[in-house]
């Protein structure tokens, strides 16, 4: 119950963002994003809030960035069944892969990939966003959709942000009938949040959008 | 496996679906050009994402299903009699409410519904998109991603149906889209 995202944008770094919501029984807004950093990895985890505490504090270093995802994904389910987690069984299937029941978003300033419940890596194409969670069907629409809109900044905008309480950004102004002008990948992001918070009841909170900088 | 939209303005009601259908023969799905899902007459347009046997038989009694209606309950009886007992339309209780296996989008002059599988109905708000079948979720996305923009509200519902063919495997075809006319 969730929704996370990136994409990454050559020559400057990746997006990344999510909802603060936990839920099961409970509702709490959390102070804190469902994204966590290990050893130059940012890690975002959809399915048992469980998976992404065991994340966080696992006492075993992360592999390096350099050593590659699949060291990481092995990390991660090995983290994982550490900890307890157990392979989740499917009647009637044969089940071979390993699947704990979360799925992951990997990003770093140079890229994006996915990690299924079973622990597949897929690689997401640069300027493409990806999503996660029960809010992934909404944001994904939300933001093909404002790619393959014309949409261009305002005169002297440089930035664009998304005002929360008016639900709209701030600093576009879009216009009809004027060349295609790809907005900003942060604008993607935002908006894709904003949309899995306004109709998933499974998220919510203030959105968390943050630049993994490739300049730094 | 169908995307339906409607958004009522103060201008009039956009609705729009994707065309395309999938025909299964055994377990071998093919892709069929079906069509627009809705059936549209007496100013009524009904939309169908479920059963495309239920979209040929509303079709056919468009006119008994919506001559002189008086609410979107009097389309729920009317589709139970005309329908459902007719053609015998079998409804499973397994979650308590007898559920017929599609749901539906009525818009007209009384407004848009979205009328589930249990024919329950809920009004939209004027500027709401109602989205129903199983690309509703990123129809709702792109929306929701235009709602602050100027695009007129035929290009909204279009979008949205785009969005929908983009990622959901059941929405194929084109984004058909209509502005219901009202009748005199």
């Amino acid at each position: 119950m969730t929704i996370t995202c990136a994409i990454h944008q050559p020559g400057v770094g990746t997006w990344i963002g999510s909802d603060r919501l936990r839920s099961g029984g409970y509702r709490i807004i959390m102070d804190k994003s469902k994204w966590v950093s290990r050893n130059g990895w940012s890690i975002a985890v959809d399915g048992y809030a469980r998976a992404i505490d065991v994340i966080e504090h696992t006492p075993i270093t992360a592999p390096e960035v350099g050593d590659g995802v699949f060291a990481l994904a092995n990390w991660i389910r090995d983290a994982l069944i550490a900890d307890g987690f157990t392979r989740i069984s499917s009647d009637g299937d044969e089940n071979l892969a390993a699947n704990l029941g979360s799925g992951f978003i990997v990003a770093t300033p140079a890229g994006v990939w996915d990690i299924d419940a079973g622990f597949a890596i897929s690689p997401i194409p640069p300027r493409r966003l990806h999503a996660r969670g029960s809010g992934a069907d909404y944001a994904l629409g939300a933001a093909w959709t404002l790619r393959n809109t014309h949409i261009a900044l305002a005169e002297g905008v440089k930035d664009v942000v998304f005002d929360v309480v008016n639900r709209q950004p701030v600093g576009v102004e879009l216009q009809r009938g004027v060349p295609h002008a790809m907005p900003p990948s942060r604008l993607f992001v935002e908006v894709a949040v904003q949309a899995a918070i306004e109709h998933d009841g499974g998220c919510g909170g203030e959105p968390y959008i943050h630049l993994l900088d490739l300049r730094r | 496996m169908t995307i339906l939209c409607a958004l009522s303005t103060g201008h009039g009601i956009i609705i729009g679906s994707d065309t395309g259908s999938v025909a299964i023969t055994g377990d071998v799905g093919r892709q069929l050009h079906h069509g627009p899902k809705f059936a549209v007459h007496n100013g009524w347009a009904v939309g169908v994402a479920g059963q495309m046997r239920l979209q040929c038989l509303i079709t056919r009694h468009m006119e008994d299903l919506t001559k002189d209606l008086t609410d979107p309950l009097d389309f729920c009886d009317r589709l139970v009699n005309e329908v459902f007992v007719r053609y015998d339309i079998n409804a499973a209780s397994s979650i308590g409410a007898r559920d017929c296996g599609s749901n539906f989008v009525l818009a007209g002059p009384l407004g848009v519904f979205d009328i589930d599988c249990t024919l329950s109905v809920r009004q939209s708000v004027e500027g709401e998109m109602i989205a129903s079948g199983s690309g509703a979720s990123y129809a709702l996305g792109a929306a929701f991603a235009l709602d602050c923009t100027d695009i007129e509200p035929v290009g909204i519902v279009k979008r949205a149906i785009l969005a929908a063919i983009e990622f959901d495997t059941g929405c194929s075809g084109e984004a058909w889209v209509h502005r219901l006319e009202a009748t005199s």
